[in-house]
Order: structure tokens, then sequence, then C-alpha cells
């Protein structure tokens, strides 16, 4: 699959590059022929991240960006343009996690959820279709805007209240957003991915480091086993192709078929 | 050549959709039985296939039929041993209002839908469960499954059906056999082309393109690349998932 170049010539933006789904993603993209801006806050993952990535070819950057900064986003699109000429992908995919039930919930945590899950996409979609927009020469601007949701974002998880709720709210400005800029005549796609159980840092976080080792910990996962971030990666490179050229406003869940048993406990 | 290798069944292989998933899945490595009512165009999509020096096979089937069915079950023994792809493309598309409705009409079109669904998971499970990997069945739904359009009962309805047939599934096969479905919005091809026949074909075409929430009309490719991400081993954690390919229709 490696040398069929779904994605030749394309510009990508990916934010929380450093580590987990971001780097998989910024992989693959890479691997798939496309030019890729890694960015995240995490400077030392990101740089060593940024190492690995550039042994396999010169179309790869990095920066750091801190998704919530509304400025820094405007100083990394005048990047992409000056350095590039175009943006054709934007992978909004830092996140992060709180443990904790609702009525415990840390009300900064949740202000640090919000400001870097919701408004954080919130920003880098702006930016992004602004930039589609002034750079779309003669025909319609183009582009494909992909959102990291989760399964949490479609079914309620216990202890994770403020995270399914921020999750939720990126589900649905993917599709207002779709719309919005399908009505416009564009081209812009904007879709989210909905991953369950994925092994990155963050869900060591949450559950601790030995939690993938233990299968009983997701024997209900119809599928069995957990995923891992190329999974995701896969998704992340159809979206971003023209093989989805025909796909906006969709939800694309991998999960291993949890959510379709959540479903039938609600 | 994700497909390399691998065996996969497509029904409604002589038009359309299924038609272009046949010739995708051969292009892409992996030997196709496909399946229809029609032989004469079966003809044509076999010559098509066999020109890309691909293996394909046609079997004759009626996809409502239990016979039909445990005929393609021994010709797949008989050629593949095994089955890794199963694409349930056959269906048949009405429209108009309950008044205007038979009964007949309304139970043709869910055993078109449904019932061919059903059996082809239920007749063909035991080979997809000998696959050497994780099998895959992607059903072939539609929009209307997902949202409701006046004047269009029985397909709506039928489609809906397949959907909930495809979760189902999903817990029934796992962890052997992944089952996903595609819901795709209006693509121009033999299926609309053949609903408009005798209508000017530009005005269809940008009718279709304008009712969609992003201006554009696809065709059976892009359905056919939203099965083959399903099917292929790039999915291997997706199952029970419901994925539009509807130009933001459903988004609405
Ligand atoms: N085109 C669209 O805009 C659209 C949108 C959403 C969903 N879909 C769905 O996509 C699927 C494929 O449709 P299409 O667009 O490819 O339509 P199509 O070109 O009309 O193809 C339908 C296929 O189904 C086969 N078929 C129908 N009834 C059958 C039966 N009883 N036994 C065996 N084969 C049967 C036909 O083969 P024979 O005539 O040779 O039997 C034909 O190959 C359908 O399920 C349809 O509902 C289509
Ligand atoms: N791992 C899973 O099981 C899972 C499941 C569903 C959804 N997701 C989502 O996938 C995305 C990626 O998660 P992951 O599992 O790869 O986790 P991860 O912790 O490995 O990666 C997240 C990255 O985001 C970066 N980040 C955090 N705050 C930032 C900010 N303000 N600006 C820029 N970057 C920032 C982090 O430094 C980190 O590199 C997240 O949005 C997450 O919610 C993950």
């Amino acid at each position: 699959m490696a040398n069929q170049s779904r994605v030749q010539d394309m510009v990508a933006v990916v934010t929380g590059a450093a580590t987990g789904i971001g780097f998989a993603s910024s992989k693959a993209l890479l691997e798939e022929g496309a030019t890729v801006l890694m960015t995240d806050i995490d400077e030392s993952n990101l740089n060593r991240s940024y190492k690995e990535l550039s042994a396999l070819g010169s179309s790869v950057s990095s920066s750091f960006l801190d998704v919530t900064d509304e400025n820094a986003w405007q100083v990394i699109m005048d990047r992409v343009i000056k350095d590039y000429g175009r943006l054709d992908i934007l992978l909004n995919n830092a996140g992060v996690v709180s443990h904790s039930l609702l009525r415990d919930q840390d009300m900064d945590a949740y202000q640090r959820i919000v400001d870097i899950n919701v408004n954080g996409v919130f920003l880098g979609s702006k930016s992004a279709i602004l930039t589609m927009r002034a750079n779309a020469g003669d025909g319609p601007p183009r582009g494909s805007i992909i959102n990291m949701s989760s399964i949490g974002g479609k079914r309620p998880l216990q202890t994770l209240g403020a995270y399914c709720t921020s999750k939720a709210a990126v589900a649905n400005l993917t599709k207002a957003l779709a719309i919005e800029c399908a009505e416009k005549r564009e081209f812009i796609r904007v879709n989210s991915i909905h991953p369950g159980n994925t092994k990155t840092s963050m869900t060591e976080t949450i559950y601790g480091n030995d939690y993938f080792e233990d299968e009983a910990n997701y024997k209900s996962v119809p599928l069995g086993g957990h995923g891992i971030p190329e999974d995701v990666a896969e998704a992340v490179v159809y979206l971003a192709s023209d093989e989805a050229r025909m796909v906006t406003g969709s939800e694309l869940t991998i999960d291993g078929g949890l959510s379709v048993i959540l479903a039938g406990r609600n | 050549m994700r497909f390399k290798g691998k065996t996969a069944v497509v029904t409604g292989g002589t038009s359309g959709i299924g038609k272009e998933t046949a010739v995708r899945l051969v292009k892409e490595g992996a030997e196709v039985l496909f399946t229809g009512r029609d032989e004469s165009r079966a003809e044509q999509a076999l010559q098509d296939l066999e020109k890309l020096g691909g293996r394909a096979y046609f079997q004759q089937q009626d996809v409502t039929k239990t016979e039909d069915w445990l005929r393609v079950v021994e010709q797949v023994e008989k050629t593949f041993g095994r089955l890794d792809v199963l694409v349930n493309s056959a269906g048949v598309f009405t429209y108009g209002a309950i008044e205007d409705t038979t009964y007949e009409e309304f139970k043709n079109v869910w055993r078109s839908n449904v019932d061919s669904v059903l059996l082809g998971m239920k007749h063909l499970l035991p080979l997809l469960e000998q696959a050497s990997g994780v099998a895959s069945v992607v059903n072939v739904s539609s929009l209307s499954g997902v949202m409701g359009h006046p004047d269009c009962v029985c397909y709506c309805t039928s489609k809906a059906g397949s959907l909930m047939l495809t979760r189902v599934m999903a817990l029934e096969a796992a962890p052997k056999v992944r089952v996903n479905a595609v819901a795709p919005g209006p693509v121009w091809n033999e299926l609309l082309e053949r609903a408009h026949a005798g209508q000017n074909k530009e005005e269809m075409q940008e009718y279709y393109r304008e009712s969609q929430p992003m201006k554009f009309l696809g065709d059976s490719s892009d359905v056919a690349n939203g099965i083959l991400y399903l099917a292929s081993d790039a999915a291997r954690y997706v199952t029970g998932t419901i994925f539009r390919i509807d130009a933001g229709r459903g988004a609405d």
C-alpha cells in the first residue's frame, strides 16, 4: 500500500502530532505522498517524532503550536502558505482527557478540556477554511478537515463526562461546518473520526500502563482487543484523499464494535 | 494491492455499485465471484474483469432465493474453499405514496433489500469464518435507511432494516467476521439512469447535484471507495459501523 500515493502532493497540518494517533497519521500521510507539518505543545516528543519521520523523506516539518492560541494559528497558516503555497488537509487531533465523575469535576480541568478539545478544533477549522478560501485560485475552495472525536462523542462513558461532552461538541461542530462550507458551494469537506479504545499515551494515562496487557479489560469489545494508532491513521488517509470526495459531515467509527453494544444499553 | 490473495463474493455485480466494486476488488488483487440475475449483463462485466487480467467468476443468482444462495455456497467452496469478503450490493429502488403502494410491492422490496442480506450472511458465514484472517462483510444500504423521505415507504423501511441487520450481525459474527454498512446518498449510475429513463439526463443530474448540501453528484466509484476501505484490513478494528457517503445530506 505504501507506494500508492493516495494523497500525493497534498499539504497537511496535523495537531497533537508528537505522539499517538497524531504521530501515526502524520506518518501515514507522509508515506502516501503528502507534505506534512507536524505540530504539538510537547516540544521534546515533537522533536523526537519529527526526527523519526524526516528520516523517511524531506517533505515533513514541525512546529510548536498550542491549539488554543488564536494568534499562533495565524502564524502557522502563514508559514504553510509561505513554504508550500497551499493547504489541503487539516487533522484536528490534539486532545486531552480527565477522569472524573461530573459531580466531582474539577473546574480547571474541565475548562482545559473545553479549551483544547472544542475551542482548539474551532480555531483550527476556522483558520484552515479561511486559508483554503484565500488560496483557492480560480476554482471553488477545496480541502479536507478531519476532526478527532471519540466513541465518547457518540455515547456517554462513565467517569469521562467532561471528555464525552467535549467530543460530542466536536461531532456536531463537524457537521455544522460541513454544511456551512457545502452551502457556500465549496468543496471543503469536514468529517469526524470516532476511535474507541486505542493504545496511546492518552489511554495509558487514564487506565495505567498495564491496562492493555490484560485482555479482561476489553472483553466487552465485540472484535476483542484494542485499536492501535495505525487503525485511525488508515481512516485519516481515506478521508483526506480524493477517494472520499463525496464524503462530508460523516462520522467514521473505529471501535471494534463497542458502540453497538453501548447503544444497546442506552 | 490491498486484496492480494483474498477471495470475494459481490452480489449485484452485473450493474452499478456492485459491478464497480467487483472491478476494483479484481484490480486490487482479489479473486471475485459476482452474481446477478441477468446473464447477458454478466457477459460484459466478465469481459471487463478479464481484460484487467484478474480472476473473476459469475454465478447467476436471485438473492431472494435460498436455493440460489446454496448454489453460491457450493461454488465458493469449489472455487475458493473459503471466503474473505462478502459485499451485498444487490437491491432495488422504488418510490410511491403509500396509497399507491401494494402490500405485494412492499414485501418484494423488503425481500430484495433485507432478505437478500440476511440470506447472504446466514449461508456464507461458515465460509467467512474459515478465512485466514478476519473476514469482512459490507452491506450496501442507503441514506434512505438513515433519514426518511416522503413517498418512499418501501425503500426507506427496507434500508433501515438492512442497517439494523448489519449492527446485530456485527455482534453475532465477531470476532472472526466484521460486518459494516455504507449508506450512500444518490450517485449517478445505472439505477438512476433507469429510474429517469425518458427524462432529460442533464436536467436530472443537475436536480440531484443541487439537492445535495455539497453540490457534487458522485458515481458508483465513490461508494466503491468506501466499500473497499471497510472490506480491507485497513479497517481491521471497524465493525458495526454505518458509514454515510452522501455529500453531507445526512448531516443536515
Ligand atoms: N444508485 C444510487 O444512487 C444508490 C443510492 C443509495 C443506495 N443504493 C443501493 O446500492 C445498491 C446497488 O444499487 P446500484 O445503484 O448499483 O443499482 P443497479 O445498477 O440497479 O444495480 C442493482 C444490482 O442488483 C441486482 N439485483 C437486484 N435484484 C436482484 C435479485 N433479486 N437477485 C439478484 N440480483 C439482484 C441487479 O442485478 P440483475 O438485474 O442482474 O439481477 C443489479 O446488479 C442497492 O442496494 C441500492 O439500493 C444505490
Ligand atoms: N487513545 C484513544 O483511545 C482515543 C479514543 C478516542 C479519541 N481519541 C482522541 O484522539 C486524539 C489523539 O489522542 P491520542 O490517543 O493520540 O493521545 P496522545 O496523548 O498520545 O496525543 C495527544 C497529543 O495532543 C497534544 N496536545 C495536548 N494539548 C495540546 C494543545 N493545547 N495544543 C497542541 N497539542 C496539544 C499532546 O501533547 C499530545 O501529543 C485526541 O483528540 C483524543 O481525544 C483517542
